[in-house]
């Protein structure tokens, strides 16, 4: 055996090795080598948006441009920060190699147009909020950003840099959420912020830093807000805990860049209000920095003007869309260019042209819920806002309103996919509805291939199994509908208290479908319910499954000094279902306080294994609950503490329906977050995605190791619901902040599972590679509209590399059946997985040059169903491996109509082949005999024969092809421009040709048979004639074969564009210059 | 049509030996300053004497554009004057776009025009960064250009040191080098043209020797971030150092209208 033939061997056998071993994976989980993320990240994955339903916006800061036009900063709630440098029309991420994605606040520095300041983590802290890990600051204009410390602030409401002095900074942070801290309140750095000194705080630990504003006139003048807040998993507080409960909130004012800092009140500032106070607001007015305005929480909130500076002020509007739940909206944002102008971002959008005496509605047609807004200090009238549905632009003053359809910040909080072909994606957003979109269509998915099924907050979603025509979607609060796909009319199902019952819906309740049964569908309350008819009735199987806490029931008590009581705080709730797809009696309840309970006999008996789990704090909410696909009793639980302020991972596995239990992610773990998500493949034990408030983790160790993904620049974004579509075998991603993605055939991966990692190359295994029809969609609709990508074209290829190719060829082939290399393809060079795809299609026909391309002849066919070999060459050494080529799924034809295809285009290939045989042929007369033209100007006789036959042979070229150059449309058509027609129409279809479509490639035969015979003629009459005229003037004759070496020369020259040529000059040049 | 190319570089044994000593003590030494990157860079490539002696660089393959399934014919030129062509060919038309240190101009002939027309500066200044037989990061001051050490990153899984490169045009562009290997295997251009920003990254590997040089035959170029599946890719299969290119291959053709003898204006 050669070297070369044992490489191929072990290939092969590594091969059957991966198969054998996959299949035994899931009898009996091994632990394999780790994978880091470099070998995983290779898998790529692509986001599918959409930007329809865009998320929500937490800050907006902007510059207009000295030339005119308008750079704009947009902080996404969940889904980092971005940067428009044409006034909106397109946006470019610039956090998604930063370790979290919630933005709250960005300064652009007023003294150096490179320098912003971020910091992350938003302050509009509803219940869903996410957090942030200190202050960020790029010299240049985003692109690059280093972390300048405050790593314990959790979420950033403000930060101005002096107008004085850019290394003056402040920042403004309300601090940790969940739990006390004394890292809050404002910061001040004097170094660029190298150092940070905490200027102002709080008298508790949960109050914060919650606006700053500073006067343009005076830099050392600084108003500021403190307030007091704290979320808990079933209810919060702006303020105290009630209107009356003593509060750390205040407003401040230093007159020493926040050196000291004196406490505004009624009694040294009147007109403002009593306290307690809640959340307060501070802004100067730009253009007359004596008139200040504060939007202050308290039981009389209101917006507050002081026209000196704070020393008196004065009530002005509390209407509701100015005091409407102050904890999610207070910013204020007052004109640059007139102090009486001002807009209060809220539920709606106000604004207010009379000092803030009167506001009048500006939403327009934005979505609603407003939380920032910028005005253009060129242009008033340019104002930009973003809201929980994204983005908005108004040109007039925040009449009327442009939507930013180029912003993918979706915060989606589940997602399911259909068995359509191709499948389809359903998901539900914060705020934004359940929605359901393409996962793939031809010319890319744009925001118009989504499609809205319901309303309010949107969470699961689901096709009906059991009939397609319909889906399954709900919103907050666990209003659950069904709703028909055809009419998108919807009937609400939700299960109804009984007699002076409360049923006690989750804000995000979950729904499920059994695995087992597709008439089946559970929802939980604090008692499970199932149907099994799609919801025109109810079993309640089950007794209250949490612990029944009337001390987590009081949330119309919620909101401190503003009552709120949205559903967003409902607690003592079933949060997750999972019934096991190995025993529909068997199934899984996950509550969020903590309990986790069990039945084995389809909801007769429970019990709550939670007190079994060693470790595991009481009370933790269970975020997802999966049960095994591949052994009875398995089941995977994640657990998310970070109410209670604890943002580590606790994610276990019982395979002993829950007796014991082991922690596959904790702190040490490598993942980073707390988890949302952990889903086991369906098909690999040993493969398990676990998502977390900062990203996407794999093992292919059955936990024992964690990767993070990081393919196609996927960032550290909430993953907050996986699933496996499991006849494409993609994993189907929902992010909190950037939409849905999808990771394409995840056979490659599960090989690896297998083991392997040691070995230098690998091909890898794909899923059954199909010739997906090839089809026309979407139209251009300009640069501002999102279109989510499509999976890539083409027959997959993939392969596991050890470590980056760099240095020699790298060379990837594929062979027919009899060893015939059929394409050389672009090889990938990165680290660990690596996939390529090939087109399929054999080379394009040769194509006779003409006045313009051939633009179907720049095309081959796809080869014919079958067999193919891979062969990878590296370092010398050589790797096979065979691939199977298939029909699409869904092609109405069969693999002989596919044969049947190819010999019809291969005939009109072999036919722009012979046209280009002819031309070349042509073309070389045509050559010699202007040659010979040149060579006997002195002999008007021989001349005058040459240009007579040299009409004649371009008389002959003219009826082969089009030569009216000019780049007008010229409608010259010749046979190499109707077989163009005839053979683009043939490649159109791979089915069965059309006969008439063949008999139009044979018809162009004959005529060019013509064409052929006339040359013929020429050559075989007159060129002997031509040679006698030559011969009598003393020239010399043209010989055929020196004639259709010209022509081959020529060919050769246009094929290799003028190579040879070049080659041979540059050679000689060289060799006679050393 | 896009350009999918400039110039790069390379290590020789003694390189490699030189990295990987780097490398292993990179661990217990501060950062690296972004100098002895770039001498690093330089010595591995082949050396400053070798560097110094590429006078002139052609290189030839093929260039797939992805979606369409078209694939190419493509020669590149470069020159240590700061001349940069690129021919593309299909069918016998050929596409160029060149620049021979002063202006830039191309001829696109797929749809009946093979007259040339001219480029404007801004594509001008992106092309001459084409030129550059060196990387702008070598003799940058010499060049004109601003240097910075941005520090390690990762580069799809190979943490990589990252040389961002003010132009002196005002563009930029960012090379990551492979501390490994002293190899550039990623650039990062940003170009401003008609005022607007335009980016473009292109990952460089299969170096292969040439006159003692380390080239790269492999460029992959796309948007920033984007996968290998939407990039173009240039393979290139031969390459010659020092070749002599035609006369006037560079400059703007004359297609102006030959005066009649005797014409006056």
């Amino acid at each position: 055996m050669s070297r070369h033939e044992h490489l191929i061997a072990a290939a092969a056998g590594a091969a059957c090795l991966l198969a054998a071993a996959a299949a035994t994976a899931a009898a009996k989980p091994t632990v394999a080598p780790s994978a880091d993320s470099a070998v995983i990240s290779g898998l790529g994955a692509r986001n599918i948006g959409s930007a329809t339903m865009s998320g929500r916006i937490a800050a907006i800061a902007g510059r207009a441009e000295a030339d005119g036009t308008v750079t704009l900063y947009v902080g996404a709630a969940s889904g980092g920060l971005w940067r428009s440098r044409d006034g909106g029309t397109t946006f470019k991420p610039l956090f998604d190699k930063q370790p979290v994605q919630s933005i709250g606040a960005i300064a652009l520095d007023p003294n150096n147009p490179a320098t912003v300041w971020v910091g992350s983590g938003e302050s509009w802290t509803r219940n869903s909020v996410s957090v942030g890990d200190g202050i960020y600051r790029s010299s240049d204009g985003g692109d690059t950003w280093q972390n300048m410390g405050l790593p314990q602030s959790e979420r950033v409401t403000r930060i101005i840099v002096s107008p004085r002095d850019s290394q003056t900074v402040y920042a403004c942070v309300p601090g940790r959420l969940w739990s006390d801290s004394a890292d809050r309140g404002l910061y001040r750095t004097t170094d660029g912020g190298k150092r940070w000194s905490l200027v102002l705080t709080g008298v508790n630990g949960s109050t914060g830093c919650s606006s700053v504003a500073l006067d343009p006139s005076n830099p050392d003048r600084l108003y500021a807000g403190l307030w007091d807040f704290r979320r808990k998993g079933w209810t919060f507080r702006s303020g105290g805990e009630g209107p009356d409960a003593p509060s750390g909130s205040g407003l401040y004012v230093s007159d020493d860049a926040g050196k000291t800092w004196r406490h505004l009140d009624p009694g040294n500032s009147p007109g403002l209000p009593k306290g307690p106070l809640g959340r307060i607001e501070v802004a100067v007015a730009p253009s007359q920095p004596n008139i200040v305005y504060a939007v202050i929480e308290g039981v009389r909130s209101a917006l507050f003007r002081s026209d000196d500076r704070g020393a008196t002020w004065q009530e002005r509007d509390r209407s509701n869309s100015m005091v409407w739940r102050p904890f999610y909206f207070s910013r204020l944002v007052i004109d640059p260019t007139n102090p009486d102008r001002l807009y209060k971002p809220d539920l709606r959008l106000i604004a207010s042209d009379d000092g803030g005496k009167s506001f009048a509605m500006v939403s327009g047609g934005t979505h609603g819920d407003h939380h920032d807004l910028w005005i253009n200090p060129k242009n008033p009238k340019f104002v930009v806002t973003g809201d929980d549905g994204g983005l908005w632009l108004s040109h007039d003053g925040g009449n009327k309103w442009w939507k930013a359809d180029n912003l993918p910040v979706s915060q989606f909080y589940h997602v399911s996919a259909d068995s359509r072909d191709p499948y389809q994606v359903y998901g539900g957003l914060q705020d934004n509805s359940s929605w359901v979109g393409d996962s793939e269509y031809p010319g890319g998915i744009s925001n118009a291939r989504w499609e809205n099924l319901y309303g309010g907050d949107g969470f699961w979603v689901f096709a009906d199994p059991s009939d397609p025509d319909f889906a399954y979607a709900e919103a907050q609060g666990g209003f659950l509908g069904r709703v028909n796909r055809k009419t998108l009319e919807s009937r609400e199902i939700q299960p109804k208290a009984g007699f002076k019952e409360k049923l006690r819906y989750n804000w995000n309740t979950p729904i499920a479908l059994s695995p087992t049964d597709p008439g089946k569908l559970y929802i939980g309350a604090q008692f499970l319910f199932m149907s099994r008819d799609h919801g025109d009735s109810w079993a309640r199987i089950s007794p209250d499954l949490t612990t029944d806490d009337p001390a987590k029931q009081k949330q119309e008590e919620s909101g401190g000094i503003t009552v709120d009581n949205s559903a967003a705080e409902m607690h003592t709730t079933i949060y997750s279902i999972a019934e096991s797809p190995r025993n529909g009696q068997v199934i899984w309840v996950g509550t969020d306080d903590g309990n986790l309970q069990l039945t084995q006999d389809g909801g007769s008996h429970w019990k709550n294994q939670v007190g079994r789990i060693t470790g595991l704090p009481a009370a933790s909410w269970v975020s997802y609950l999966e049960a095994g696909h591949h052994a009875d009793g398995v089941v995977y639980a994640s657990f998310d503490r970070h109410t209670f302020g604890d943002f580590d991972p606790w994610v276990y596995v019982s395979h002993d329906y829950g007796d014991s239990w082991t922690r596959l992610a904790g702190p040490g773990s490598g993942v980073r977050g707390y988890a949302h998500v952990v889903r086991e493949d369906p098909t690999d034990a040993r493969v398990l995605y676990l998502g977390t408030e900062f990203g996407l983790w794999i093992s292919l160790d059955a936990g024992a190791h964690w990767a993070q993904f990081k393919g196609s620049a996927f960032p550290s974004v909430a993953v907050r619901d996986l699933m496996v579509q499991t006849r494409d075998h993609d994993l189907v991603i929902a992010t909190h902040g950037r939409g849905i993605w999808i990771i394409d055939d995840l056979t490659p991966l599960r090989a690896l599972a297998a083991g392997g990692l040691e070995r230098e190359v690998a091909f890898l295994p794909t899923r059954p590679i199909q010739q997906r029809i090839s089809a026309n969609g979407g139209w251009p609709e300009g640069d501002a509209k999102y279109t989510g990508q499509n999976p890539a074209s083409g027959a997959e290829i993939a392969y596991y590399q050890r470590t980056r190719h760099v240095f020699g060829k790298l060379k990837l082939e594929v062979l027919d059946a009899g060893g015939k290399v059929v394409d050389t393809l672009p090889a990938g060079k990165r680290k660990g997985i690596n996939r390529v795809y090939w087109s399929m299609q054999v080379a394009p026909p040769r194509v006779p040059s003409a006045a313009q391309a051939s633009f179907a002849g720049t095309q081959g066919p796809r080869v014919v169903p079958g067999r193919y070999t891979l062969r990878l060459t590296k370092g010398g050494q050589v790797y096979e491996q065979p691939i199977d080529i298939g029909l699409d799924r869904r092609a109405t034809f069969s693999v002989a109509d596919r044969a049947a295809h190819y010999a019809a285009v291969m005939k009109g290939h072999a036919l722009f082949g012979r046209m280009t045989d002819l031309v070349d042929r042509l073309n070389g007369l045509r050559a010699l005999t202007q040659q010979r033209a040149g060579a006997l100007k002195d002999k008007p006789a021989a001349v005058a024969a040459l240009a007579s036959f040299d009409a004649r042979l371009e008389a002959l070229k003219k009826q082969v092809v089009a030569t009216k150059e000019g780049g007008a449309i010229t409608g010259e058509e010749r046979l190499r421009e109707h077989l163009d027609h005839a053979y683009g129409a043939l490649l159109s279809y791979e089915g069965r040709p059309a006969g008439y479509q063949v008999e139009r490639v044979l018809v162009l035969e004959r005529e060019l048979a013509e064409v052929e015979a006339q040359a013929k003629r020429l050559v075989d009459t007159d060129l002997p004639a031509l040679n006698g005229r030559l011969k009598d003037a003393g020239g010399e004759p043209i010989a055929l074969g020196e004639a259709e070496a010209a022509g081959a020369r020529l060919a050769a020259l246009q094929a290799l564009e003028r190579v040879h040529d070049e080659l041979e000059s540059a050679v000689a040049t060289r060799d006679a210059r050393d | 049509m896009h350009r999918v190319s400039r110039l790069l570089t390379p290590l020789a044994p003694a390189g490699l030996l030189l990295a990987l000593l780097f490398a292993a003590a990179a661990d217990a030494v501060p950062a690296p300053t972004a100098e002895q990157i770039v001498a690093h860079n330089v010595e591995a490539r082949g050396g400053a004497a070798k560097l110094r002696a590429l006078s002139m660089l052609r290189r030839s393959g093929k260039l797939v554009i992805p979606g369409f399934n078209i694939e190419l014919a493509v020669v590149e030129w470069q020159g240590r004057a700061g001349e940069f062509r690129q021919d593309v060919t299909l069918q016998g038309l050929t596409a160029i776009q060149s620049y021979d240190g002063h202006q830039a101009w191309q001829v696109q002939p797929f749809e009946g025009r093979k007259d040339p027309s001219l480029m404007s500066a801004d594509e001008a200044r992106a092309m001459a960064l084409s030129a550059d037989l060196e990387f702008p990061f070598v003799d940058a001051k010499a060049k004109g250009h601003e240097l910075e050490y941005l520090g390690l990153e990762d580069i799809d899984g190979t943490p990589a040191h990252a040389l961002r490169v003010r132009l002196k045009g005002g563009d930029e562009a960012t090379y990551w080098i492979d501390p490994d290997t002293w190899m550039v295997i990623r650039v990062l251009e940003k170009h401003t043209i008609r005022g607007a920003e335009q980016v473009q990254e292109t990952d460089l590997g299969e170096y292969q020797q040439v006159a003692g040089v380390w080239v790269p035959m492999s460029e992959e170029q796309g948007a920033k971030d984007s996968d290998s599946t939407q990039r173009q890719k240039v393979v290139f299969d031969h390459a010659d150092a020092n070749l002599a290119p035609p006369a006037g291959h560079f400059a703007f053709p004359d297609t102006q209208p030959k005066a009649a003898a005797g014409a006056r204006p």
